[in-house]
């Protein structure tokens, strides 16, 4: 108490005003002057502690604290200053200034320590600039994602329309990451988007290239795009084949940024051109494919092996190379001329005119040669299967020798024909004369000398006439057989059931006396010629009645039916029949079975059934066993009206 | 009358075969038709005969035979063409030719009508049918039958 009394007790001191000797002047200058400054002193920490609690990220706040006491320190002894002008309180005002001393030797201290520190804290005209730069970049950004968002715009634009191309297309990056796949490319190879991007393209679509990759990037990078072929394997596994183009993608300073790539699928125009190809190649002609130019765009094997040039010797070649020299000017007209109304010929080029190839080796040969249109995407091709006639040709000079050897032959077997029928003209002429005039004679001596003769004598008389008249039937027979060979048939339609019945009728005579039973089934209309068919029926129906002799009753029977698909009729008797092994025997001239003394016959009438069915294109054959009858089946070949109504039918 | 002319030559036989006309002859006889029978060898001698030619120069054209029997195999002028030769001059295109012969071809038969023949018989081998047609023949044509009359012959 004492003490504070003492600090607040002038202690006999004089008021600092003395000092300025009460210059009030001087009094209130330094009273003004210390009141502004303590006045400012009580601000700035204020101020500074509102700007430390306002900035809460400030670097080195304790220093504003410190520095905000120091200077409170200061302003109070600036006060102290204003009050101890008037009273003497230099206790207290030194008290004040310890104190002042006190806080501010710390802050110097410490400000001493901070200040390196504080040195690195940019000042700020480096703000200022930094800031510059910031908002430099921040506009630059800004410009960068407009411009980004833009051509974002455009490329999804631009996608959208890629997605519309049936061409597979898709972007990748340098390192042939996909950037981009469209909808085709999704819709070619399976995987989307998605699953495609950032990919490696060569990896994911496992490609075989036509030439070593580093060729094509080389090629890509030199001229900017690359055309080729290349075969892809799909998700599902399957292998395609896709005309790609790629196209490179450089950037504002000209780095290589990107490639497109687009691909079609040519996988069914490859197997079409190779099934093209292999026909081409299978064809049996040589095959030759010619442009409007008249130069060969395309031969096959068949073509090297017949003229002898490799295809590479051919190719771009004028067609006419093929071509003996003597005809290339008129084949190109002829070319030239078919360019203008190009229709397939079936008929051979230059129809009616011998055409002629030219081998590599100078050789010419016969050719055949046919042409048609080939519309292609290289306009129209002209498409020649060209055939070597030479073994043609040769056959048919041979088949022309033979022909007119038959021509020969022909003449001769006409000659022959001729001497043959002159032979049957006398046979029938002077053969017969003597026979006639062996009956005539033996029948004058029978008739007007024959009671002068012995039984025996006219016996012998008699023979002599049976024998002429033996021979008489057996010339005419011979005869009537040699006619048929040569005699045109000419076919009508028969009934045979009325034949038959008029055969029987006229037989009436010769079987008088006999029991013979005649059984006519319904027999189909025939076309054969008339008198023939009379003929062999005659014969069958004569030799049924003459086999059947020891029959009571005798059964002959005259049916039709079918025999391999022809029309057949037979004659069936109950007769003697014969033994089939000699079944053979039985069509040939003068082939009897049996002993003329049983069976009277000149051994021809079947041998004039067989020639007859035959030359109408039939056949006849018999069936038999010794004393169970015989069956003779005859056809009279095709009957090409009856087969016609079937089919209109 | 040329009708009553007693030498008048009944029936012209044309035979070469001397056997055949002996026979001919025969059955002939043996019909009792023809009394005045003229037998030519061969196609020329009948053609003298009918056209009064050579050895029968002093006969007359229009004294010709009521019938002619021709055979057609005949030597140097074969009987189809005396066939023709008679049927294509009106002098004798009348008179009645019976072809007898043993040929039984079609083409002869054919040609023989074409050139106008009355008959065609084709002789049997057998003579006592060859008797009987040469009997039906003689009555057929020399009695049945009315015989052409002179103006059917023209005179040249």
């Amino acid at each position: 108490m004492r003490f504070s009394a003492e600090l607040l007790a002038t202690g006999g001191f004089m008021p600092h005003g003395y000092c300025y000797l009460w210059n009030m002047p001087l009094v209130w200058l330094h009273v003004i002057s210390d009141s502004l400054i303590a006045l400012a002193y009580f601000a700035i920490p204020a101020i500074l502690f509102w700007f430390v609690r306002k900035r809460r990220d400030l670097l080195f706040s304790w220093v504003f604290v410190v520095f905000g006491a120091f200077i409170v320190a200061c302003g109070s002894t600036h006060l102290m200053e204003v009050w101890n002008l008037w009273h003497a309180d230099y206790w207290l005002a030194g008290i004040l200034k310890a104190i002042t001393a006190a806080v501010s030797v710390p802050t110097a201290i410490l400000l001493a320590r901070v200040a390196p520190q504080a040195l690195d804290v940019p000042g700020s005209a480096q703000w200022a600039k930094a800031n510059a730069r910031l908002e430099a970049e921040i506009r630059e950004r800004r410009d960068v994602e407009l411009d980004l968002r833009t051509s974002e715009a455009k490329y999804r634009d631009q996608a959208a329309l890629l997605d519309l191309t049936h061409d597979a297309v898709f972007v990748r990056n340098m390192e042939n990451q996909i950037l981009y796949w469209n909808l085709a490319a999704e819709r070619l190879y399976g995987w989307n988007q998605e699953e495609a991007r950032g990919k490696v393209t060569h990896t994911l679509l496992q490609t075989i290239f036509p030439q070593v990759l580093s060729e094509m990037d080389s090629q890509l990078l030199a001229s900017g795009s690359w055309e080729g072929e290349l075969t892809h394997t799909r998700r599902d596994g399957s292998k395609i084949i896709v005309s790609s183009r790629w196209v490179l993608r450089r950037d504002v300073s000209g780095r290589p940024q990107a490639i497109l790539e687009s691909n079609r699928d040519i996988t069914q125009r490859k197997q079409e051109e190779g099934k093209f190809r292999n026909l081409l190649e299978a064809a049996p002609d040589a095959i030759v494919i010619v442009n409007g130019s008249g130069r060969i765009e395309l031969v096959n094997a068949q073509t090297e092996k017949l003229f002898g040039y490799s295809r590479e010797e051919m190719i771009g070649q004028p067609v006419e190379m093929l071509i003996p020299p003597r005809f290339r000017g008129q084949h190109a007209g002829h070319r030239h001329g078919y360019y203008q109304s190009p229709r397939p010929r079936q008929s051979q080029m230059g129809a009616g005119l011998e055409l002629y190839g030219l081998g590599k080796d100078g050789t010419e040969f016969p050719v055949e040669v046919s042409l048609s249109p080939l519309e292609t995407e290289k306009g129209t091709l002209i498409s020649s299967a060209i055939r070597d006639v030479s073994d043609r040709r040769r056959i048919e000079e041979e088949i022309r020798e033979l022909n007119s050897e038959l021509q020969q032959r022909l003449v001769q077997l006409g000659v022959v024909n001729e001497e043959l029928e002159s032979f049957s003209y006398s046979v029938s002429h002077d053969l017969c004369a003597p026979l006639r005039h062996i009956d005539g004679f033996a029948r004058i001596l029978k008739d007007e000398y024959g009671k002068n003769l012995s039984d025996e004598g006219k016996h012998y008389l008699d023979r002599v006439l049976k024998a002429a008249n033996d021979m008489g039937r057996l010339v005419d027979d011979l005869l009537n057989l040699a006619r048929i060979g040569r005699k045109e048939i000419t076919r009508q339609k028969v009934q045979l059931a009325d034949l038959v019945r008029q055969l029987i009728s006229e037989m009436a005579e010769e079987s008088e006396g006999r029991e013979i039973e005649w059984r006519i089934e319904p027999l189909p209309e025939i076309e054969c010629d008339p008198g023939l068919a009379r003929q062999v029926l005659s014969n069958l129906l004569s030799n049924a009645a003459k086999f059947t002799r020891s029959r009571r009753p005798a059964v002959i029977e005259i049916g039709a039916r079918q025999v391999d698909g022809a029309q057949a009729f037979f004659v069936r008797d109950n007769g003697v029949g014969f033994d089939a092994k000699y079944a053979d025997k039985l069509f040939g001239v003068f082939q009897r079975l049996h002993r003329q003394d049983e069976f009277e016959g000149t051994g021809v009438g079947l041998a004039t059934v067989r020639r007859i069915v035959r030359r109408h294109g039939g056949d006849v054959w018999a069936e038999s066993e010794p004393g169970r009858g015989t069956t003779f089946s005859f056809t009279f070949g095709p009957q090409p009206h009856a087969v016609l109504a079937r089919t209109q039918r | 009358m040329i009708d009553s002319d007693p030498d008048a030559v009944e029936i012209l036989l044309v035979e070469d075969n001397p056997t055949d006309a002996e026979l001919t002859l025969h059955a002939l006889k043996k019909s009792k038709l023809a009394n005045k029978i003229q037998l030519a060898r061969d196609g020329e001698e009948a053609l003298d005969f009918i056209f009064c030619r050579n050895s029968f120069a002093n006969r007359r054209i229009d004294n010709g035979p009521r019938l002619i029997l021709l055979d057609l195999k005949l030597p140097k002028v074969d009987g189809l063409q005396v066939l023709q030769a008679i049927k294509s001059d009106p002098r004798t295109q009348a008179i009645p030719i019976i072809v007898l012969t043993s040929s039984k071809e079609e083409q002869d038969l054919v040609r023989s009508y074409r050139l106008g023949v009355n008959s065609y018989i084709q002789k049997p081998v057998n003579f006592a049918e060859f008797q009987e047609v040469v009997r039906q023949l003689g009555m057929y044509w020399l009695i049945v039958n009315t015989k052409p009359p002179m103006s059917a012959f023209v005179r040249r």
